[in-house]
């Protein structure tokens, strides 16, 4: 196991633990909720190979459910989100100048890494909003909610990544 | 043949994705049918132990305003005790040995418990509760506090179980004006965590903001005269009452102490039932 495989899996357990204990709980103007573990996706390295990817955001999708009896939604969105990830960058960075092996995300001019995280963000909140209501006559509510709260999730990840990377050239 | 592993190759990521995709897909159509949603529920021991113990943590924040409600319900007691000793020639203690006959002549055995994981976000919110079927309790009981209702256990494991909250769609409580005797249904439209809807009411019944709503008891699962709110709104039209609005007496976002109620006759009515309907 090296060190790669290693922090895939810390990552894993700190963002079920961060999202099941401190942000499932959170909700503010009962509107505004954080997914902060959509970081995952973002954080896991670009490999050419994907299936173990895919099938790690699944489980951890699936694990948040169980830990917030809410059926297979998470799991459901955050898959969505690690499927369309390599789409979403090569769509943005054009696919020539994507380099997967070093790919970081402080690396990638700002105002791409940003349309990046953030449409991350909102499909991801939008989709777990569509699952939950799971019907058009809520389409308002769906939107209005997935909108803000994809908007406060990249927020909070965007001070997250100030503040735990280091810059990179 | 060679062409269609290839192509399987070629589009391998997308078939897992789909793969796992209808696999959540099966998991959140389940929960959404709540009597299949035995897998991925929170009733289990491992979340349950979770839960516990944020609960746990985060009772110490509580404890101030959890204390307040404590002395609140002692002094109802209180009160009703002291009614209870003085019963003769009180006039209007008579409706209170209608409530207290309701749950006190032992047709309901009352059994503590405590919330220890509360949703009231969601469209379809569920309670986790710290008692389970180690002390018989079982599914279509009732949950209360001291404030009202709080709502129906579903699912029960050794130790714990999880409860329709009445912030949930799929409830339908049979409910009543306190003062007319009208009867409804209580529902939740999915908006506000502190308002739900009665609707159900005949056009005739007379009704004023300020209503005190509470249960039917024409259920098995409550007994007659739980308190749930008050009204809040009222729309009408054409003499017929399109919405009406109720304030829960509980606030949603803040319980922690609750009762179950356990109906003692459940089975026998449930049987009899049965027989019914099979002629």
């Amino acid at each position: 196991m090296n060190t790669k495989q290693l922090s895939n899996i810390l990552y894993f357990v700190l963002l079920f633990l961060v999202q099941t204990i401190v942000f499932n709980s959170i909700e503010i103007g009962g509107f505004i909720r954080f997914f902060p573990y959509i970081a995952y996706v973002l954080l896991v390295p670009i490999t050419k190979d994907r299936t173990y990817f895919l099938i790690s955001s699944f489980l951890l999708g699936l694990s948040i459910d169980v830990a917030s009896s809410s059926g297979g939604i998470n799991a459901m969105s955050i898959l969505l989100a690690a499927y369309l990830r390599i789409h979403l960058l090569k769509f943005i960075m054009g696919s020539n100048e994507l380099d997967y092996q070093n790919f970081h995300l402080r690396q990638i001019p700002f105002d791409k890494s940003i349309i990046y995280m953030l449409s991350l963000c909102l499909i991801h909140s939008i989709s777990i909003y569509s699952l939950s209501y799971f019907s058009f006559n809520f389409i308002g509510l769906i939107i209005g909610k997935g909108l803000a709260s994809g908007f406060a999730t990249f927020i909070l990840l965007l001070l997250g990544l100030f503040t735990f990377t280091k810059p990179r050239t | 043949m060679h062409q269609i592993i290839a192509l399987i190759r070629k589009y391998r990521y997308f078939l897992l994705f789909l793969i796992l995709e209808c696999i959540g897909l099966l998991f959140t159509v389940n929960y959404h049918d709540y009597q299949r949603s035995k897998y991925i529920n929170a009733s289990n021991a491992i979340t349950g132990g979770i839960a516990k113990r944020v609960f746990n943590f985060n009772n110490y924040f509580k404890l101030s305003s959890e204390n307040e409600g404590l002395i609140t319900e002692n002094l109802e007691l209180r009160k009703q005790l002291y009614l209870y000793k003085n019963l003769e020639g009180i006039l209007f203690a008579t409706q209170q040995i209608d409530k207290l006959d309701s749950i006190g002549n032992s047709r309901y055995e009352i059994i503590p418990t405590k919330v220890i994981s509360n949703q009231y976000r969601n469209l379809n919110n569920i309670l986790l509760i710290e008692k389970g079927t180690k002390d018989s309790v079982g599914q279509d009981m009732a949950l209360i506090n001291d404030k009202g209702v709080l709502g129906i256990i579903n699912h029960s494991s050794a130790n714990y179980s999880s409860a329709l909250s009445i912030l949930n769609p799929n409830i339908q409580l049979n409910a009543r004006i306190k003062k007319s005797n009208y009867f409804g249904t209580i529902m939740w439209n999915g908006e506000d965590y502190n308002t739900v809807q009665l609707v159900d009411i005949p056009r005739q019944a007379s009704l004023k903001i300020g209503d005190s709503i509470v249960t039917g008891g024409k259920s098995i699962i409550f007994p007659d005269g739980i308190p749930i709110g008050r009204i809040s709104g009222v729309s009408s039209r054409n003499d017929r009452y399109q919405k009406i609005d109720v304030q829960l007496f509980n606030d949603m976002a803040n319980i922690s102490n609750a009762y179950i109620l356990r109906n003692k006759n459940s089975a026998e009515i449930k049987n009899l039932e049965q027989l019914n309907d099979e002629y």
